[in-house]
């Protein structure tokens, strides 16, 4: 493929290219990606605080550590937390 | 997807070439494709205007999938656009040249050609009814856009809407919204505010201000983020910068709805 006629193609990460260009998953299908993606659907749905949330939690702490993806997770809980002070915040 | 405002008339020069007979915008369906196609080759300046119109109403992104489709100055950006028919040109006469089923769309896939979304993977279906961008509204969405920039439909919202859920997951899958290939920047853009929250968070906290400070500040933010700029246009996948604010840019959007409807 000649990713270098795509207008963003230069300067663009390995990873963009892969992902938005030659149409790589982001993630290899799997056990530990289906819990991933349950675990930020709750965080998602306001329950990351809940027991179901933090038994995923430990189990993808074990298997994956410390991914970007459970990092902006932990971004997005501290958020809700910061913004529900605020008036009107109801998420 | 979010609310996306149609065009208020019809472009002059596209009604005066559907005026005359020799557009064909009356011929049979099986025509259209031929029929839009001379539109184009022939009116290069009514193509010109009717696709700055529609990109200056729909702030410059994608009706679909909000990938911008204009530079910072509002311009078209060559090869990232295409006109849409939002009822297939082919389904009915007179649809080929009716302003009101026209939008503008990126043009859904890339060079490989694989991984189609928007216009590219809806080819001639419909979408459910109520379920275009410009028919679902502006406040209260129907979709947010998770933390893994995956669009999750509003339960909610869809009920104040009047529109069943699964239309909005079926339209989701007629226009491949959840590719990786779109889904993986739009969650970079929420990302990308998570982090810039933490950092604003971090520093009224550092500098102990009082909360109403931090209030505004947070609103400051917000407006930064979803205003359009000089040029009209608003950020790429805007739906995934608002989702991420959380309630606060609803309530932004709310005070400020002059600006994109």
């Amino acid at each position: 493929m000649l990713v270098e006629n795509v207008p963003f193609a230069q300067g663009a990460s390995g990873e963009r290219i892969l992902i938005e260009l030659m149409g790589a998953n982001e993630r290899v299908p799997g056990e530990v990606t289906k819990k991933l993606n349950d675990y930020i659907a709750l965080v998602d749905h306001g329950e990351g605080e809940g027991a179901a949330a933090k038994a995923l939690r430990a189990e993808l702490d074990a298997e994956i550590g410390a991914d970007e993806r459970l990092r902006h997770a932990d971004l997005e809980m501290e958020k809700r937390r910061l913004l529900s002070k605020f008036a009107g915040a109801s998420k | 997807m979010k609310h996306v405002r149609s065009l208020s008339s019809e472009p002059p020069l596209l009604a005066k070439y559907r005026a005359n007979p020799a557009a064909g915008a009356q011929r049979p369906e099986t025509a259209a494709a031929e029929v839009w196609a001379r539109f184009r080759k022939r009116e290069p300046d009514a193509y010109r205007e009717l696709v700055e119109e529609l990109a200056r109403r729909q702030q410059g992104l994608c009706v679909y999938c909000e990938q911008r489709l204009v530079d910072e100055q509002g311009v078209l950006v060559r090869e990232r656009y295409q006109v849409e028919h939002v009822v297939p040109k082919t389904a009915a006469i007179g649809l080929v040249l009716d302003w009101t089923n026209l939008a503008l769309a990126c043009w859904g896939t890339v060079s490989s050609g694989t991984d189609k979304s928007c216009g590219a993977a809806k080819g001639n279906r419909r979408l459910p009814d109520g379920c275009e961008p410009r028919a679902i509204p502006l406040l209260k969405p129907l979709l947010d856009v998770g933390t893994n920039g995956k669009l999750i439909v509003n339960h909610v919202n869809c009920g104040l809407a009047g529109v069943v859920p699964d239309q909005i997951e079926t339209t989701i899958e007629i226009l491949n919204l959840d590719s990786d290939r779109i889904r993986k920047p739009r969650q970079d853009a929420g990302d990308a505010i998570r982090e810039k929250v933490a950092e604003l968070m971090q520093a009224l906290a550092a500098a102990n201000v009082a909360e109403a400070q931090q209030q505004q500040a947070f609103e400051e933010l917000i407006a930064n983020r979803l205003c359009p700029n000089a040029a009209g246009s608003i950020a790429s996948f805007w739906s995934a910068e608002r989702s991420a604010l959380g309630p606060p840019a609803e309530i932004w959007i709310s005070g400020n709805q002059g600006l994109f409807q």
